[in-house]
């Protein structure tokens, strides 16, 4: 495979040097043996040459000349012995062998003289010439010896002369022959030689060459054998990856067909090895949205630049389930073009990618919910300490203080709004939360609509309007969620307020069965359709509001409307620009039985003057509570934290001990402990905790620590009235230790 | 003295064998036809000596062709008889049949060596018979140029002329 490139790069240059080598060594061989092929046809003819001879022993056959030539002397000589002492008749016998031997040597010429190989090796000029004359003297001899016998024997010592005389000429001739001869057949050896010495070179180059090609061979056969091997690791390291990794592997052809799948693709996908073949790309890949089968083509496609990773694609098991998948994949070829597809089952990854999508969206909630809270307290509580402020105003400008009585019901009412808000701050953040609780109850609802327009009047006054009450002129008593009623009709009022200038601002009551209908109708600004959409939104705040810097967080109308739905009512708003608004309230009030007068109860009033331990360290609250115990007619001693606290106590004797819970320097619940464990003048003196934290257990810890009673803040005058009448009723001594002393009395 | 004694043992067989070989004493070859009765080969075998004249070669089934020779010139047509055939007529089936020239040049040839195709014992060349000094009366010649068999140097030494004498060895 081609994984391993650079792997394979060396040996795979090795091999291809190999090959050229192998090639060049090929043309080296095929030219060895066209020399040797060359030589050998040569040395074919050289063995045929000595194979089949043109010529017999030709040194033999020169010798013989001499041979015969001293056998015809000799005859000669024998002949002349035999006839010496006897000249007439001569003998026959004699002559016979003078004559055959004669004839012999003839014949020897005759063969010399015809043959080719004789005349090559007679051919030297000085030879021929010294051959020529000694054969025309023998051919001379023949009319002698054919001649008479008397005649021969007569001519024998004439005979003897000329060969004698030829003897060395002979010697001479057959000497050069054979030299020649030598030569000649030196030559043909050194011929045969070269051939011979060639065929060995070519030979050796031969086998030089094809041992080159062995080793050659055998490298290639190594390298061949190690990338083999190679090869094979890799492929098993691949068809380990393939078989272990726990993402689907599968190989898909471009039809979109599978080719092959790991066991966790099968698992995946939930079909069986034998079901591959007959899956396609589509069966278990989809678009993530479209649900759309994709198609083995669209993803060739998608690969068509290279490696694609991190698909995100739709997986579909054979049974039915759908799961999201990450596809990685790359295109190769592998007989025929094919695609690997590495998938990842991303379940697990979604879940938790949507996991921190939500935590994050809570989170982001959670900071608008915090805005928002933060939004309608402060928009809350301006409201009410607006109409405190507004009254405080007229009481300061008042001329006569007659009308005082009813400003401070207007500053009460609206003070109690405010605590009330503060007490209904866990209420708010679950009007946030979409779950309102709405306590119903009788109320006077002229009272309620008073009170609203009362503490308005100030503000409207202010900006030149005019704010009446119209329509229903006694509503009575109805049963409902006073403290929400109030809210919603205080925002509307107030809305219409801040957004009229020298007009007049309308409340209508009209009672349709048991629902109450309040109309709000100012002759401000207005605002456009396309506002009257959102004004009911959180956070909105129109142009005009913005542009006349008038105050708001845009959330009154919102908590208006989320109040009304939770009473069971309807709100709606009509409006033109430039003419006015509108706000129309339905509430389901059914009319009550007017319950007993609020009057004021008559308080008791503490039997004699106590004296009194007061532990705070606000001075304003320090005050307020000194005022109101002063104009009982009480002692009050202050200190400014815990500490100051015991010491004064120690010092002195307290009938009650006023004791704020957070301070600095030391808490309440330290120094009611060190009080009561101490040995001071007031350690069994009554100790009432102030405090304003409100919950389950916190009087409980209070009273462990030693405290007597628990008052939460603010605090109220009828509160701490009604609770210094039971000490002073007491007497003194009425603490704790008391009590305890009473127990073990 | 050692010289001289090598001298005769050099001579002697020379002289004894002009005395053995028979030959008439007027026998002129290139003058006058020899004659018709002259003895042309003594064949010498175990069993005796037998001679052998024209007629008697005559008479043995006769063959003819036509070669160059290397010690002629131009293509020659030999007449005679095959060799295989006047051993057979001798009687020679094995053994090796040694044969003697005029000038005593001696071969050995082993008898199964002899093939129908080679040898004949040409007693004519050219249609004439051959006298001493043209390598007659008898000379042994092979068809050299039927067959490159034929040309080799053991072929050319056994191609005896002036034959004489014939004899046989187990």
């Amino acid at each position: 495979m081609t994984a391993p490139g650079p792997l394979r790069a060396p040996s795979g240059s090795g091999l291809d040097t190999g090959v050229v080598r192998l090639g060049v060594l090929g043309l080296i061989l095929a030219l060895c043996l066209g020399v040797i092929l060359y030589l050998l046809t040569d040395v074919r003819e050289k063995l045929t040459e000595l194979g089949s001879s043109r010529q017999d022993n030709i040194q033999w056959t020169l010798t013989q000349l001499e041979v015969e030539f001293l056998k015809f002397e000799t005859a000669i000589m024998e002949a002349q012995l035999a006839l010496a002492p006897t000249p007439q008749p001569p003998d026959p016998a004699h002559l016979a062998e003078v004559r055959t031997r004669y004839d012999i040597l003839y014949s020897r010429f005759e063969t010399l003289s015809r043959g080719r190989a004789y005349l090559q090796a007679l051919g030297d000029p000085s030879v021929t010439v010294s051959f020529d004359a000694i054969r025309a003297r023998v051919y001379g001899m023949v009319p002698l010896i054919d001649g008479a016998d008397t005649r021969l024997a007569r001519a024998l010592p004439d005979l003897h002369g000329t060969l004698t005389g030829s003897r060395q000429e002979i010697r001479r001739i057959l000497s050069i022959a054979n030299q020649v001869m030598v030569a000649q057949s030196d030559r043909a050896r050194e011929g045969v030689f070269q051939v011979l010495r060639g065929l060995a070179l070519a030979t050796l180059g031969l086998i030089t060459v094809l041992c080159a090609m062995v080793v050659l061979f055998r490298q290639l056969a190594l390298i061949a054998r190690r990338r083999l091997d190679q090869g094979r690791e890799a492929a098993a390291r691949l068809e380990t990856i393939f078989r272990t990794s726990r993402d689907a592997i599968v190989v898909l052809d471009p039809d979109g067909h599978l080719r092959s799948a790991n066991r966790a693709a099968q698992l995946m996908f939930g079909f069986s090895e034998a079901q591959i073949r007959e899956v396609a790309a589509g069966d278990f890949l989809r678009r993530e949205d479209a649900l759309e089968p994709v198609r083995g083509a669209d993803l060739f496609e998608a690969c068509a630049g290279g490696a694609h990773t991190g698909y995100r694609l739709s997986g579909y098991r054979v049974d039915g389930g759908r799961f999201p998948i990450e596809l990685s994949m790359t295109a190769t070829d592998n007989d025929g073009p094919v695609l690997v597809c590495v998938i990842r089952d991303i379940s697990h990854q979604v879940a938790i990618e949507a996991q921190l999508k939500a935590s994050r969206d809570q989170a982001l909630a959670g900071e608008r919910a915090k805005a928002r809270f933060l939004g309608v307290i402060s928009h809350e509580m301006r409201t009410p300490l607006n109409g405190i402020l507004g009254t405080l105003d007229l009481v300061q400008e008042a001329p006569d203080s007659s009308d005082c009585t009813a400003y401070l019901g207007v500053v009460r009412n609206s003070a109690e709004t405010l605590l009330q808000l503060v007490n209904d701050v866990l209420d708010i953040t679950q009007i946030e939360g979409g779950d309102v609780t709405i306590h119903r109850a009788p109320f006077n609802l002229d009272a309620l609509i008073d009170d609203i327009l009362t503490s308005e009047k100030p503000r409207a006054m202010k900006a030149g309007n005019r704010l009446f009450r119209s329509g229903l002129t006694q509503a009575g008593w109805v049963t409902g969620d006073a403290t929400r009623l109030r809210q919603v009709l205080l925002n509307l009022v107030s809305n219409a307020v801040k957004f009229t200038e020298g007009g007049e601002i309308e409340v209508t009551l009209a009672r349709e069965e048991t629902q109450m209908v309040f109309r709000v109708r100012d002759t401000g600004i207005g605002m456009s359709a396309e506002e009257r959409e959102r004004i009911f939104d959180d956070f909105v705040r129109l142009d005009g509001a913005v542009h006349r810097q008038i105050q708001g967080t845009g959330l009154g109308l919102g908590i208006a409307r989320q109040l009304t739905l939770a009473m069971g009512g309807r709100i709606s708003v009509s409006s033109r620009p430039e003419v006015g608004s509108l706000f129309t309230l339905e509430l389901p009030l059914p009319a009550a039985a007017p319950a007993r007068p609020d009057r004021r109860e008559d308080l008791p009033v503490a039997q004699r003057a106590l004296d009194i331990l007061l532990v705070e360290d606000n001075p304003t609250n320090r005050f307020v509570a000194r005022r109101m115990l002063e104009r009982d007619g009480h002692h009050v001693t202050e200190a400014e934290d815990g500490a100051q606290g015991v010491a004064a106590s120690a010092a002195q004797r307290f009938d009650v001990i006023l004791m704020d819970v957070s301070m600095p320097v030391m808490d309440g619940y330290e120094a009611t402990r060190a009080i009561r464990s101490g040995p001071g003048a007031s350690a069994d003196s009554r100790i009432v905790a102030l405090t304003a934290h409100v919950g389950g257990d916190i009087a409980e810890s209070l009273r462990a620590a030693g405290m007597d009673d628990v008052i939460a803040k603010p605090i109220r005058a009828q509160v701490l009235r009604r609770l210094l009448a039971e000490a002073a009723c007491d007497g003194p001594q009425s603490g704790r230790r008391q009590g305890r002393r009473n127990e073990a009395g | 003295m050692f010289r001289t004694a090598l001298l005769l043992a050099a001579l002697l067989p020379a002289s004894l064998l002009c005395g053995l070989s028979g030959i008439p004493p007027a026998a002129h070859a290139a003058t006058e036809a020899p004659p018709q009765d002259a003895v042309l080969l003594t064949v010498t075998t175990p069993a005796g000596v037998t001679r052998l004249d024209r007629a008697a070669l005559n008479a043995l089934e006769a063959t003819e062709f036509t070669t160059s020779t290397i010690w002629t010139e131009g293509p020659q047509t030999f007449r005679g008889v095959r060799m295989t055939t006047l051993l057979a007529h001798l009687g020679i089936t094995r053994g090796a049949v040694h044969l003697t020239a005029a000038n005593d040049y001696t071969i050995t040839i082993p008898v199964q060596t002899f093939r129908p195709d080679g040898a004949i014992l040409a007693y004519s060349r050219n249609g004439a018979p051959m006298s001493l000094r043209s390598k007659g009366p008898l000379w042994m010649v092979y068809p050299y140029d039927s067959s490159p068999d034929f040309q080799t140097e053991v072929i050319y030494s056994n191609s005896i002329w002036q034959l004489e004498r014939l004899s046989v060895t187990e």
